[in-house]
């Protein structure tokens, strides 16, 4: 997902409005879905900063 | 089997906003108070379809075909966010490590670290960040890393033993499971007790912490280095790991990394900066320094509370300000950006410590200005 995100310079901003799948509660008021990290990591690279390509 | 869906933790952040966790995929949501009773309406295993809209109709003056579509919006997010989600990393287990490799000792006060890199690409991703702590190589470390890559996979392992595996494109998990790994042996902590480790910068005045965070590229690391050139103590540049037994942030003692851009705004306060090799192939794509702690990792704090986190955005087109933000501005930086850990005692601890952080949003394009106001929120503690 983030991956994908990254590819096509979707901001999280941009990503949390497209959520508008619950658009009844979104109506309603703040309604923000939030995934943290599976695992801990540091920054990650810019696009096309693997130094292993 | 709507208790099932459940969310597990739901808790007041404030007045008007709410948060939600919901154990089974580790998935938090910020919501409205009212929202929070409807879901809560919603769960009540008395209340059927219809009595829902009976009550939404009476209460809130939803017409049915609204009071329905709620009705089908809750029970749809339910369902949703209980879906786990894929994992991130890979766990292709491996015991043997290669022949050859290069080697790196490291001190942190009275620990040792050894790590064997197997090339010179895996090195650039730790080494810089560390040689401020390099010292000649010994047999006498507390502890061994092996870092190396097979096929398209990075392995780390310690002691010997397999801790993780990642595909090349996400080395910044192998990078994120180090810094946690390293930071766990130098203040001899239980791995297991950390509650989340956050894509943040922590700076202290030595009394208390105040952490900064902000998307990719909007100056956390050089306001870093300004507050530090300012008589401030960077406690951790880009990772910020929080302890469950005293819910303090603990210091993670890597060199706090400099893009190209800021080299210049940096040089009137930071004599040697010249002096500091530039890195030219890391990850980041664009030239980098690093850029030691001015005082010595041993004469320095482990770790401090934290009661503040400052969304920072350097913005030239904009006035500079320093004002109140509501916690979903935080969250939502701060959730998706770091990792917090899935058990639930964990959670619960990371929600009980952020209703008692103050947030806050700089936006500056004014050296002084930020460091001015960032003295200021540390004297108003």
């Amino acid at each position: 997902m983030k991956k994908l995100e990254s590819q096509n310079q979707i901001t999280r901003k941009e990503a949390i409005t497209k959520m508008s799948k619950y658009a009844a509660l979104t109506a309603i008021g703040t309604f923000i879905i939030l995934n943290p990290k599976q695992a801990q990591a540091s920054s990650p690279p810019d696009p096309g900063g693997n130094p292993f390509d | 089997m709507r208790t099932n869906l459940s969310p597990k933790l739901i808790h007041d952040i404030n007045e008007d906003t709410v948060l939600l966790w919901f154990e089974k995929s580790n998935r938090y949501v910020v919501t409205s108070k009212v929202n929070s009773n409807l879901i809560k309406l919603y769960m009540n295993p008395d209340e059927s379809r219809d009595s829902f809209v009976d009550n939404l109709s009476t209460n809130f003056q939803l017409n049915p075909i609204q009071a329905n579509t709620l009705y089908d919006d809750i029970s749809g997010f339910l369902k949703d966010a209980n879906i786990e989600r894929e994992e991130d990393v890979i766990s292709n287990k491996v015991s043997t490590v290669p022949d050859s490799y290069i080697e790196h000792c490291y001190k942190f006060s009275d620990s040792i670290v050894c790590i064997r890199y197997d090339s010179e690409i895996l090195k650039g991703l730790v080494h810089p960040q560390m040689n401020h702590h390099s010292i000649e190589n010994t047999s006498n470390y507390d502890v061994l890393f092996n870092v190396f890559k097979l096929n398209d996979d990075l392995h780390l392992l310690k002691n010997g033993v397999h801790i993780g595996s990642y595909k090349t494109d996400l080395f910044h998990f192998l990078q994120g499971k180090f810094a946690l790994e390293l930071t766990n042996t130098i203040h001899k902590k239980d791995i297991n007790n950390w509650v989340a480790t956050f894509h943040a910068s922590t700076i202290s005045n030595g009394k208390e912490s105040i952490m900064i965070i902000g998307d990719s590229g909007n100056g956390k690391s050089t306001l870093s280095v300004l507050l530090m050139a300012h008589g401030y103590d960077i406690l951790c540049d880009d990772f910020t790991p929080l302890y469950e037994d005293n819910l303090e942030l603990y210091r993670y003692p890597a060199a706090t990394s400099i893009k190209k851009g800021a080299f210049d705004a940096l040089k009137p306060y930071l004599k040697g900066i010249d002096l500091l090799k530039t890195h030219t192939n890391g990850p980041k794509k664009v030239n980098i320094k690093y850029v030691p702690p001015v005082i010595s990792y041993e004469s320095l704090p482990a770790s401090f509370e934290c009661h503040k986190i400052v969304y920072v955005k350097y913005d030239a087109s904009k006035k500079d300000h320093l004002s109140f933000v509501s916690p979903e501005k935080i969250l939502e930086t701060l959730i998706p950006d770091s990792w917090i850990s899935p058990e639930e005692s964990h959670a619960l601890k990371f929600i009980n410590w952020f209703k008692n952080v103050k947030c806050y949003e700089l936006n500056y394009n004014n050296n002084d200005f930020a460091i001015s106001k960032f003295k200021d929120l540390f004297e108003e503690s």
